[in-house]
């Protein structure tokens, strides 16, 4: 059972980057709009960033 | 207009992935809009080999313009009909005002040459439009960035100033239909999306460490580890709970500490201490190498609260999306009238800049800048939203107008006599923020939990620890620990916030946006029911109620001229006409024309109509018979109907009833509701409607001081007042009462000052938040009697030494669990 002072530290590790991600992802509004991005997959792409606009 | 399905699922039927506009039995249905098609009047459209109808020139400008910028695809991934474009003529000259520099420093940042704001979008139905206007932007030159969040309804846009304008933006926006404002954000919606941010944060730690906490503390519960081991494993545990107990419990240590210092108790305190207690009893266990530590319970205790706060918030930011409409009581930017040597000029300024003195050109259909005095010309102004006067005032040279009513007819050159703080719309501001001071403060049901349980536990933990110094000096700190750890208020504190997280999740659902935390804990407590007029009871339009005909022509005739009569003019009455049902529609008009404050005039049939008040029909020299009432006795309005000198109809409206109201006024009478009635509206008026709801009692003629001091008055005998109103006249009587409701299309200025909104103008919502508030209060209290019992049967457990720790921690989780599942019941309410 030995392995255990070794497993936890790195599961504490593993902890460690989990929370790094988590607050990455609520600082950079991750959970801000859960809706919408899922239908954005819908749109094959936006197109080429035409250059019809100069008015 | 009708509407056909614009709130539906699906709207068209797409076959091989081509939409196909339906064709229902009542004509064609628009393509980009979804409103039925005018029987005729369709625009027609090619759009991919195929022909398309189009219900007005604006679906046919967004239609066009979505073809030619390639975003077809539109059409095929939206879920619901697009928005109805140009719906308040909003013009790109008003636009233009966001390019003024002063109106821009209010709601815009400056980075270097990129400016960014925010803006609120109205007209998203669907995701598909947040794809749409996202695409769309793109294209725009000079736009940086425009990143549209569907759920709060809301774009981010940042532009390079140098390139271009925030009113280029605005108009790209309009263009496709929808509506887009910049705007300060709500300062009660902002401070939900902070506190909803950082519970997010405290949550999402508080889960991932309380996970690492409940893995460890399993292997405890299991048993046999050898003592090293479980030296080790308890550090780490110790060292795991630090960030619970710092970090996620911080919002509970603040709270708590700001009430004690307010020399009250709230929920807080006790969650605090048990929170601190347990750890540092754990940690003084765990250096001491003793048994009974509580890492897990203590982490387990945060996450739960922590996650029932999050839900109760969560259905409360959505609610609030719906705080911000741009539905600003005065609009953005005025004409102003510039009179030189060289005769007049006239420009678009932002309303801001208005002073008094300033003149200005109102036109029709437009809303008044400021408040101010009128210089020439006559028109009906519609000021229900401020004083609640349901019928349109006839205003002329020197009569004084305010500021946001609406001018129906036409121009008006009015001088502005005073803006801000002094204006109509200033003064009601300050009564507002007088009104929320001297708001009777009914402490939150979980408070009042709070007062005797913390005593009670305190009281039992000292004697505990008394007793068994005196008795067994070696158990005395463990026991007591248990005693505090087993009392832990996790039930009591998660009695309140979950009841509220499925109550106010189970009525945004039902249309109904609880927007204070505290609304359904008083609304419980409500005796005393008062309901504005007009808008809230009244759907505020007039309807048609009665044709009499007084000539030769049959009803639908006589219907069916006043209706074409009716086509051009923006009078309520003749609004009022347009909506009637025609039954013969093959008439037409020649020559329609409109005589300001008076009538409307128009050739049929080789001679003269006219259709008009009393005095019109007089000025034809045709004098109208006395009515049995004389019009300060009716409770609406007349029009009469002139062929040549026949008298052909008169037509009775009326400020029409909510279908509801009857029955949800008795309704709420029969369940011992004192219900009135609260107007700003003319005695007659108000007393007709009174009487159509089942004889309630009313006040009329009430301005808004007077609404909030009689509120005020009924609170000092003891009543709990639910207001429910909707006019800019009624915010500071909404800021008064206990506890308010705002209709669905209220002004924003209400919107802030309600507790809840409605989303469906339908008042029947109204006893159903009633009855959720009693059933929510009905969950807590079983809750709480819950958390009672259990600490009943438990406390003298853990005093009397005999629980042990493992079991203290899982009795505690359980009467949690109970206490959620319990709550979840008010989702079927």
């Amino acid at each position: 059972m030995e392995v255990i002072y070794l497993l936890v530290p790195l599961s504490l590790l593993l902890v460690m980057a989990i929370l790094l991600g988590f607050l990455w992802a609520a600082r950079s509004g991750q959970f801000e709009d859960l809706e919408r991005r899922g239908h954005d997959i819908l749109h094959d792409d936006d197109g080429p960033p035409s250059n019809d606009e100069q008015a | 207009m009708r509407k056909v399905g614009v709130l539906m699922g699906a709207p068209e039927t797409t076959v091989f992935g081509r939409a196909v506009a339906p064709t229902t039995a009542l004509g064609e249905v628009c393509f980009h809009c979804g409103e039925l098609c005018a029987r005729g009047r369709s625009w027609r459209l090619s759009v991919d080999d195929r022909e398309v109808s189009l219900c007005c020139p604006g679906c046919l400008a967004a239609t066009t313009a979505i073809h030619d910028l390639g975003l077809s695809a539109y059409y095929l991934h939206r879920e619901r009909y697009g928005p109805r474009p140009n719906r308040d003529g909003l013009s790109a000259e008003h636009n233009s005002v966001y390019d003024d520099a002063l109106m821009l420093a209010r709601f815009a940042t400056l980075a270097g040459d990129i400016s960014s704001a925010d803006l609120t979008l109205a007209g998203m139905n669907c995701a598909a439009c947040a794809w749409l206007l996202e695409s769309r932007l793109a294209r725009c030159a000079g736009v940086e960035s425009f990143e549209v969040n569907f759920a709060t309804r809301r774009a981010r846009v940042s532009w390079r100033a140098a390139d271009t304008g925030l009113s280029r933006i605005l108009d790209a926006v309009a263009a496709l239909g929808y509506d887009a404002r910049p705007f300060t954000p709500d300062a009660r919606r902002a401070q939900l999306e902070l506190e909803r941010g950082s519970l997010l944060r405290a949550l999402g730690v508080a889960a991932l460490f309380g996970m690492q906490v409940m893995m460890i503390a399993f292997a405890f519960y299991t048993g046999g580890i050898d003592p090293a081991m479980q030296r080790f494993l308890r550090w780490t545990s110790l060292v795991l709970s630090v960030p619970v107990v710092t970090y996620c419990a911080l919002p509970f240590y603040r709270s708590a500490c700001h009430a004690l210092r307010a020399g009250s108790l709230v929920m807080e305190v006790p969650v605090s201490v048990a929170i601190v207690l347990a750890y540092s009893g754990s940690v003084w266990n765990t250096w001491f190498d003793q048994d009974a530590v509580y890492y897990d319970s203590v982490a387990m205790f945060v996450t739960l609260l922590l996650a029932s706060r999050f839900l109760e918030m969560r259905a409360r930011a959505a609610a609030s999306v719906q705080l911000e409409t741009f539905a600003a009581l005065v609009p953005d930017s005025a004409c102003r009238v510039i009179v030189s040597s060289r005769g007049e000029r006239f420009e678009t300024v932002p309303a801001m800049r208005l002073v008094a003195g300033d003149q200005v050109l109102v036109r029709a259909g437009e809303r008044m800048p400021a408040d101010g005095l009128v210089v020439s010309g006559v028109s009906a102004l519609d000021e229900a939203i401020l004083t609640g006067e349901s019928l349109p005032q006839t205003r002329g040279p020197g009569a004084r107008v305010l500021g946001g009513s609406v001018n129906l007819e036409s121009s008006l050159r009015v001088v502005v006599s005073a803006v801000a703080a002094d204006s109509f719309a200033g003064h009601l501001a300050q009564l507002v923020s007088a009104a929320t001071q001297t708001r009777p403060t009914s402490l939150a049901f979980s408070a009042q939990a709070a007062r005797w349980f913390v005593a009670a536990v305190l009281l039992v933990g000292l004697a505990t620890a008394l007793f068994w110094s005196l008795h067994d000096s070696a158990r005395w700190f463990s026991i007591t620990l248990a005693v505090l750890v087993v009392s832990c208020p996790c039930a009591l504190a998660i009695a309140v916030p979950a009841a509220l997280a499925a109550a106010h999740a189970r009525l945004l659902g039902a249309g109904i946006a609880v927007l204070d935390g505290r609304a359904l804990e008083v609304l419980a407590k409500v005796t005393d029911c008062v309901f504005d007029k007009t808008g809230t009871l009244t759907t505020g339009q007039l309807t048609l109620r009665a044709v009499v005909c007084t000539g030769d022509a049959e009803p639908g005739t006589v219907l069916a001229i006043a209706t074409a009569l009716a086509q051009t003019s923006n009078h309520p009455i003749a609004r009022a006409l347009r909506s009637a049902p025609v039954l013969d529609s093959g008439v037409s008009i020649d020559d329609c024309a409109s005589v300001t404050g008076a009538g409307l005039t128009g050739r049929w049939a080789g001679g003269q109509v006219a259709l008009g008040s009393a005095a019109f029909m007089a000025s034809f020299g045709v004098p109208v018979p006395q009515s049995p009432l004389t019009s300060a006795q009716t409770s609406g309005q007349e029009a009469w109907l002139l062929h040549d000198v026949q008298l052909l109809a008169r037509f009775e409206f009326d400020d029409s009833l909510r279908e509801d109201a009857p029955a949800v006024l008795q309704g709420l009478r029969q369940h011992d509701y004192n219900t009135l009635i609260m107007s700003g509206d003319r005695e007659v008026a108000v007393a007709h409607i009174a009487s159509r709801c089942g004889g309630i009692s009313y006040f009329a003629n009430r301005t808004p001081a007077d609404k909030s001091a009689s509120v005020a008055a009924l609170q000092r005998e003891g009543r709990v007042v639910l207001m429910v109103g909707d006019g800019v006249n009624d915010a500071p009587v909404l800021a008064q009462a206990d506890v308010s409701i705002a209709m669905a299309d209220s002004a924003s200025s209400t919107r802030q000052q309600a507790s809840i909104l409605l989303l469906t103008p339908a008042l029947a919502a109204i006893p159903r938040a009633l009855n959720m508030a009693r059933a929510a209060r009905q969950v807590m209290r079983q809750n709480l009697c819950w958390a009672v019992l259990y600490n009943l049967i438990a406390l003298p457990l853990a005093a009397t030494g005999l629980l042990a720790p493992w079991a203290a921690a899982l009795g505690m989780s359980v009467s949690s669990l109970v206490v959620v599942l319990n709550a979840l019941r008010l989702l079927r309410a």
